[in-house]
């Protein structure tokens, strides 16, 4: 069991006691106070193991503090990165290069060990994951200066680096925040390495867009992967990967001169434009299928976008303002009824 | 909770020794050395919140006005550009990794300057008298000769090839650096047809070098009439400050 799992099942028990307690309320059942009791010490029992040993919020008073916690070790993570890359910019200049080189190596190392620290902590996690955001953050610095310091080559197998180390701490300790800016990386370093292998420089990987759309879907095809872990982690793959995929179909629908395909302008960006409105659609019925919130959600996203795009297009010079608009509200009531009838078969007879 | 600490470890270790081994083979030879003046390399620093020293290299640029930019279309196609009119029809620009060559105060030099001069000169003709157009003229060649000495005169995908091309380390700089190509727009004139040409740019990858040490030391001291850096490049070209002395 993983600390996702845990959660989960803190829930159902939450969940189970309140109906309980509802159908008794509503005199429908009434368990042997016997049989009651054994199940309240049961549960008690497995629900102060499920927060000793996973951190699992087991009362909606602990999940509101949780939730605060990780708002506010967001912040603090910006935060405590801007900290560490200021204070190097304010130092460098009197320290000897040997002790430069020591004190960018030591940072994310410091942050790694304390990451650990917390995680060994109860009810400390949101801490650890600040940490772990800091020691992402002290990597990249590290990289980055020591490119300065000794006029290193630029190379985009630093943002694999990058990606290592925040997929390490997002797959190894089921953090969200490092894991996607882990996934992230590694959809910019697929995307220059897709251009250079087809002819290209990693420089300006963007120059053949379908680089970046193929990158995009692979990352979300590895979120599709049952057995991938943890259970934060999937999520995210899909995620990014939707975006970086999308993102990049909506820029070859309104700019064709960016496509390697060979086609005539006119001719990508109505192949396109195709091609992102079957896409967005497949995805909104897979992320409705599959009960993924964020599929859905990217899905519908690319979906709105894409009919901004073309209802301006379409519609903007030769339609009075009030009416544009209402069409465009239109399109998005059609939207949530296409939704709510998916919504609605999806309910129990 | 399961930190797998050891990868993650393992990670950061990994590239920082890298990192250092890349940046040790580079400097375990020197390759070149030149001296430069602070005209060529001027030094800047970040104020109150950095405190870091940077020598930035000055140079000058040739003009850019035919196919393919001042680099000309065959080094761009040794580049691998795609330099055909298709290409830059589609705007398939793109940049790649080069090394480009500096000379400090040579033929090429002395040419930009007096190109530059007479260009001046004749833009002056048309509407000064002869003794203000000289007067301007004397600024200007004034101007220039205060100026950094250094130019931009090659570029290409190989440094061996172009050390054997300017053997004389003490003269021209080898450095590595990114050539991007893109689309120029030029206009003959009043009735004329814009023309799509294709124009390229140099830049050197580390425009800016880190000063430490003994040697921001000398910078940091007390005002002199100006100083000569010494600047080396080891076996993958990369530069680094070796010394700077008082002049």
């Amino acid at each position: 069991m993983d600390r996702a799992a845990a959660q989960r099942r803190a829930d159902q028990v939450r969940a189970f006691e309140a109906e309980l307690a509802s159908l008794q309320e509503e005199g429908v059942f009434t368990p042997d106070p016997a049989v009651r009791q054994r199940l309240a010490a049961h549960h008690a029992t497995l629900l102060a193991e499920l927060a000793e040993r996973y951190d699992a919020d087991t009362t909606p008073a602990t999940a509101r503090l949780s939730l605060g916690m990780r708002v506010a070790a967001l912040l603090g993570a910006v935060a405590l990165i801007a900290a560490v890359v200021l204070f190097f910019l304010r130092y460098w200049g009197s320290i000897p290069v040997p002790g430069q080189v020591a004190l960018l190596t030591a940072a994310p190392l410091i942050m790694l060990w304390a990451t650990g620290h917390a995680g060994r902590q109860p009810g400390a996690r949101p801490l650890a994951e600040l940490f772990a955001l800091v020691a992402l953050g002290a990597f990249v610095l590290q990289l980055t200066a020591l490119g300065s310091i000794f006029a290193l080559r630029d190379s985009p197998h630093a943002f694999l680096a990058w990606a290592a180390l925040g997929l390490a701490l997002g797959h190894g300790s089921g953090f969200r925040g490092p894991g996607l800016v882990g996934v992230a990386f590694l959809a910019w370093w697929l995307v220059t390495m897709l251009a250079e292998a087809t002819g290209g420089t990693w420089r300006d990987p963007l120059r053949v867009a379908e680089h970046a759309v193929v990158a995009g879907f692979a990352l979300f095809a590895v979120g599709l992967l049952a057995r991938l872990g943890p259970r934060e982690m999937p999520p995210l793959y899909r995620m990014v990967g939707l975006v970086v995929a999308f993102l990049s179909m909506l820029l070859l629908s309104t700019s064709g001169d960016l496509s390697g395909l060979g086609l005539t302008r006119r001719t990508t960006e109505i192949l396109f434009q195709l091609l992102t409105l079957a896409a967005s659609v497949a995805v909104m019925a897979l992320g409705v299928r599959r009960g993924w919130r964020e599929t859905l959600v990217t899905g519908t996203g690319a979906f709105l976008v894409l009919a901004v795009i073309k209802s301006v297009d379409w519609f903007w010079d030769w339609l009075p303002r009030y009416l544009y608009f209402l069409l465009l509200g239109l399109v998005a009531v059609l939207v949530v009824l296409v939704l709510r009838r998916w919504r609605l078969a999806g309910r129990p007879a | 909770m399961r930190v797998r600490a050891w990868l993650a470890f393992g990670i950061v270790l990994l590239a920082s020794a890298l990192a250092l081994a890349q940046a040790g083979w580079n400097r375990s030879e020197i390759r070149r050395e030149t001296v430069l003046s602070d005209l060529e390399a001027p030094t800047t620093s970040g104020g109150r919140d950095e405190t870091a020293l940077w020598m930035r290299l000055e140079y000058a640029i040739p003009e850019d006005s035919a196919w393919g930019g001042w680099l000309g279309n065959s080094r761009l196609a040794d580049l691998g550009a795609d330099t055909t009119r298709a290409a830059v029809r589609r705007r398939q620009m793109d940049a790649r990794p080069a090394f480009a060559v500096l000379e400090r105060d040579g033929p090429a030099w002395r040419a930009h300057v007096e190109k530059r001069i007479v260009e001046h000169a004749r833009a002056l003709a048309a509407d000064s008298t002869p003794a203000r157009r000289d007067s301007l003229v004397s600024i200007y060649r004034d101007g220039l000769e205060r100026g950094s000495r250094l130019i931009l005169v090659d570029a290409g995908p190989d440094a061996e090839v172009l050390a054997a091309r300017y053997p004389d380390a003490s003269r021209h700089l080898i450095l590595p650096a990114v050539v991007r190509t893109y689309a120029s727009f030029r206009f003959s004139g009043p009735g004329a047809a814009t023309d799509t040409v294709l124009g390229s740019r140099v830049d050197l990858e580390h425009r800016q070098l880190l000063v430490s040490g003994a040697a921001a030391g000398v910078v940091r001291g007390p005002r002199r009439a100006g100083y000569r850096v010494t600047l080396a490049t080891g076996r993958s070209h990369a530069p680094w400050v070796r010394a700077v002395e008082p002049e």
